[in-house]
């Protein structure tokens, strides 16, 4: 799935690939990269933007840490982040059923 | 990245996970047993262009940039008008307080003593207050019905600007000339109470004036910067 296409859910994928545990933005990329089997290929820079305004919203936390003697910043889901990704996972399947039906509906 | 209208602060921040990303990248390329060159080139293409990340910056920040300018707005006019018309002879009245030296001071107003040329300057400087609160609304609106992705459109910004430049340069005069004028009416009850109450308001005015300004100000001066940057990328 290109990259213009999964714009519209990454705010989703990026609290469900933190939720977990926290991580740093490469391995938020590497975590969701696996995690659909390759399937989500977006330019990984624009990761960071949209990181950086989940943290704005409340929704993800971060601080600074050490590895390998470089600085490296490491986002967490807060509180209100886990709630509002429960209210969009819903949403989510939801959807995905819906589009489901009519699929199955058409054929 | 440099690109990306924010502080030093911010960009210090995006340039050290940039930088710590793409390390990353290249040291698991590395493990996997590719040449250092080649790691470097796969993780820089991975990562895409540097406009794009930064127009995603930008697209993020510019609704947040609205919502701050229109926010900033409003406080700092609600502020400057609590404070013009707090000690006003009309609350007097309503709190059953007779006219002292806190509600209305005896002694003349701006309007009074400053020459005829200059009286149309008051009446402008009123209009510029107006015209900058509605537009500020008029951002609020526009940020809160089209969410994240609502900036100020560019037809509209020139007039934004402009009400904006006004309205500061309204409030910086205006704030001025009360404060003077403030001191000048509290001189006339010489050792009352409301003269330490009215330095105090003028000052918490100035300051409001100020804080306002600066923070409309600078949200249209990074606004102008990201269109431009947006148009030339």
């Amino acid at each position: 799935m290109k990259g213009e296409a999964l714009k519209g859910h990454l705010d989703l994928l990026l609290l469900a690939a933190v939720r977990a545990r926290p991580a740093h933005g490469y391995a938020i990329i590497e975590n969701l990269r696996l995690r659909s089997g390759g399937n989500f290929e977006l330019p990984e820079g624009t990761v960071y933007p949209a990181l950086h305004r989940l943290e704005r919203a409340g929704l993800l936390r971060s601080r600074w840490s050490e590895a390998s003697g470089r600085r490296r910043r490491t986002y967490e889901v807060t509180e209100k982040g886990l709630t509002e990704l429960r209210a969009r996972e819903r949403d989510w399947r939801g959807f995905s059923r819906a589009v489901e039906d009519v699929l199955e509906g058409a054929t | 990245m440099a690109r990306a209208p924010r502080g030093r602060r911010f960009k210090r921040r995006v340039f050290s996970e940039v930088e710590d990303h793409l390390r990353e990248g290249v040291w698991h390329e590395r493990e996997g047993g590719v040449p250092a060159l080649e790691a470097e080139r796969r993780v820089i293409e991975r990562f895409g262009s540097p406009r794009l990340v930064a127009r995603r910056f930008a697209e993020d920040l510019t609704g947040g940039g609205a919502r701050t300018a229109a926010r900033a707005m409003l406080l700092a006019m609600f502020g400057v008008t609590v404070l013009r018309f707090l000690p006003s002879p009309a609350l007097g009245e309503l709190l059953g307080m007779p006219a002292n030296g806190f509600f209305e001071p005896p002694g003349p107003g701006p309007d009074d003593v400053l020459p005829p040329h200059l009286r149309p300057a008051v009446d402008v400087a009123q209009f510029a207050f107006l015209a900058t609160l509605a537009a500020g609304v008029f951002a609020l609106w526009r940020v809160r019905r089209h969410g994240r992705s609502a900036g100020i459109l560019r037809g509209q910004l020139p007039v934004v600007v402009s009400a904006t430049v006004l309205a500061f340069a309204a409030f910086a005069i205006s704030g001025v000339a009360d404060t003077a004028f403030m001191f000048q009416r509290a001189e006339v009850v010489p050792g009352s109470p409301s003269t330490l109450v009215h330095a105090v308001f003028a000052a918490v005015r100035a300051l409001i004036t100020a804080a306002g300004g600066y923070f409309v100000v600078r949200a249209v001066v990074l606004r102008l910067r990201s269109l431009r940057r947006l148009r030339t990328n």
